[in-house]
């Protein structure tokens, strides 16, 4: 046989999720691929591979979405694994970038696409994720601040360092990851809205955030000019008068949080 | 002149892999230790506390990278983003060596992330050998190939393990990694002589060895990396360094990973091992090149 139609059979084999020695045409063809011994089978040296790919597969998610485990009971968490592996094989070297896909598949796919805490649950894990291994940011110098004349304000834009991430989410799936990561058992938390940035500094953390600073990230990580940023959220803000009252303090936060890599300035 | 000689790699001595429920002892305390080996892949991130622990320990010790995910048996094309994080690694560390699995870990496109067996056939030999020059060119760093515990025996393998072994290791002109637990654990699995094997492997080609612990699942033993290494797999390691001479040796231990005090004591026993067995038989002993002077900073 040649390498490459061995290899391909291989991986189809070892990815089945039930296992091959209850299946005629498996045993068949790998008695066509594998020796076997007087203790195991042909058959039951591919499926050796097969117990491990689950067991590895499983349990590198089950360590990824553990709150997707506590929400699905344990069976229910193996069911969705199975289901997401089938739909999205690792395509990635790295086993940390296995769920990559998790928050979408759970937002998609019947029957998890019916409960957005699963959603927001996925994408809350993944965002520590990443924010973990993301490239490092320079230090900011909170100095360069007091430096930029007022008129140069509106077209300043911010550089945010890569670890830093943006949650808008319809259940406090942060609180809720951090209870079950503790080794709780807390409850279904009850729906309620929350603006969360997960950030790095020597650890990972997060804080909630109000609904208009949240939309202003969103409008400069974007790449708007902090004039223009300013305009499209000052409704939210409660007008631009509540907004200008409240953008020193977002800056202090978000100076003293480092979630500011690089102040632009045009030219 | 072989290629330990060639390559100018050193005995590091005995050392354990480095794993982060260690790094509070490792970082913290600062125990005496040969030498550390990492996983490469838990390194080839963009950034963040990875990158700032492997810098400290860099700064201490002596750091040599093992891949798990080259993929280097694999008829896919070879993953030049891979070879690119790992070399920029390699720069940073800038290890005596590095090496990877003579495995396969999935087809394109569809990782498995498990150390698959290659048959041993003229067509394996010849594909692996290609692709680890090519590894080799760009990584500008001596290569060495580990031989894998396997579950499966190929119908079409055509030569013992340890043949296709040096058959490769001499084709491509890299180094070999010798495991003796994964030779336990194939000849338990397989029924061939360990000791066969451990003769079998070019000597000079040898720039490192691995030990470690497995598990009995009955009908089968299993590369758990989950116990102290046994008495069997002592005795192929004394075996192997008397061919070898004194090469740097590391304990493995990823699943129920004991505190560090433990790993310790089993890098120690290895290294008593080695003593003893060196001084006993100094005359297979085959020198070997001294360390090499360490630069400011790394």
């Amino acid at each position: 046989m040649r390498l490459a139609d061995l290899q391909s059979y291989f991986v189809s084999a070892v990815q089945r999720p039930r296992t091959l020695t209850g299946d005629p045409d498996a045993v068949a063809k790998a008695k066509t691929i594998a020796t076997g011994n007087d203790r195991v089978p042909p058959v039951g040296q591919l499926d050796i591979y097969r117990e491990q790919f689950w067991l590895r597969h499983v349990g590198s998610l089950d360590e990824d979405y553990p709150t997707l485990r506590h929400l699905l009971g344990q069976s229910g968490f193996h069911d969705l694994c199975v289901a997401y592996l089938e739909a999205h094989p690792s395509r990635s070297f790295l086993l940390r970038d296995l769920g990559d896909k998790m928050a979408d598949f759970v937002a998609s796919v019947a029957p998890y696409e019916g409960d957005p805490l699963l959603e927001d649950c996925a994408r809350t894990e993944w965002a520590f994720i990443e924010a973990f291994d993301a490239a490092d940011a320079p230090r900011f110098d909170p100095s360069v601040l007091a430096s930029i004349d007022d008129d140069a304000w509106p077209l300043v834009t911010i550089a945010f360092p890569p670890a830093l991430r943006r949650l808008a989410l319809r259940y406090p799936a942060h609180d809720f990851r951090t209870s079950v990561r503790k080794g709780e058992d807390p409850p279904r938390p009850p729906r309620r809205d929350a603006w969360v940035v997960v950030f790095r500094d020597d650890l990972v953390r997060y804080i909630d955030v109000d609904a208009a600073s949240f939309a202003l990230l969103g409008e400069l990580a974007a790449g708007a000019p902090l004039g223009a940023a300013c305009e499209r959220v000052a409704e939210a803000a409660g007008g631009e008068d509540a907004l200008q009252a409240a953008l020193p303090g977002w800056f202090e936060t978000w100076t003293r949080y480092g979630w500011i890599a690089e102040l632009r300035l045009p030219g | 002149m072989g290629f330990r000689e060639r390559h100018s790699i050193p005995d590091l001595g005995v050392g354990v892999g480095c794993r982060t429920k260690h790094y509070p002892v490792i970082f913290g305390e600062h125990p005496a230790m040969d030498w550390f080996e990492i996983i490469s892949e838990n390194f080839m991130v963009d950034g963040g506390k990875p990158l700032s622990n492997l810098e400290q320990l860099v700064a201490s010790y002596r750091v040599v990278p093992h891949g798990v995910s080259m993929s280097i048996g694999t008829t896919a094309p070879l993953d030049r983003g891979y070879l690119a994080r790992l070399k920029a690694l390699l720069v940073r560390i800038r290890p005596p060596w590095c090496s990877d699995h003579l495995c396969w870990t999935g087809v394109a496109g569809n990782d498995v992330h498990d150390l698959l067996p290659l048959p041993h056939t003229e067509e394996a030999i010849a594909h692996v050998a290609q692709r680890i020059r090519a590894v080799q060119d760009t990584l500008e760093t001596p290569f060495a190939i580990e031989n894998v515990s396997s579950y499966v025996a190929f119908q079409d393998s055509a030569m013992p393990e340890w043949e296709f072994v040096a058959r490769i290791a001499e084709a491509a002109d890299c180094g070999i990694l010798l495991d003796c637990n994964n030779i336990y654990v194939s000849s338990r699995n397989h029924g061939f002589d360990p000791e066969a094997y451990i003769d079998g492997v070019p000597a000079d080609r040898v720039v490192q060895i691995h030990l470690a612990g497995h598990t009995d699942k009955g009908t089968y033993l299993l590369d758990t990396h989950s116990d102290h290494v046994c008495d069997a797999v002592w005795q192929l390691y004394r075996r192997a360094i008397r061919r070898t001479g004194a090469v740097s040796t590391l304990i493995e231990w990823d699943e129920d990973i004991p505190e560090f005090d433990v790993l310790a004591a089993e890098a120690a026993l290895a290294r008593a091992t080695r003593e003893d067995t060196l001084g006993i038989d100094r005359e297979h002993a085959r020198p070997v090149a001294p360390p090499r002077e360490r630069s400011a900073g790394s």
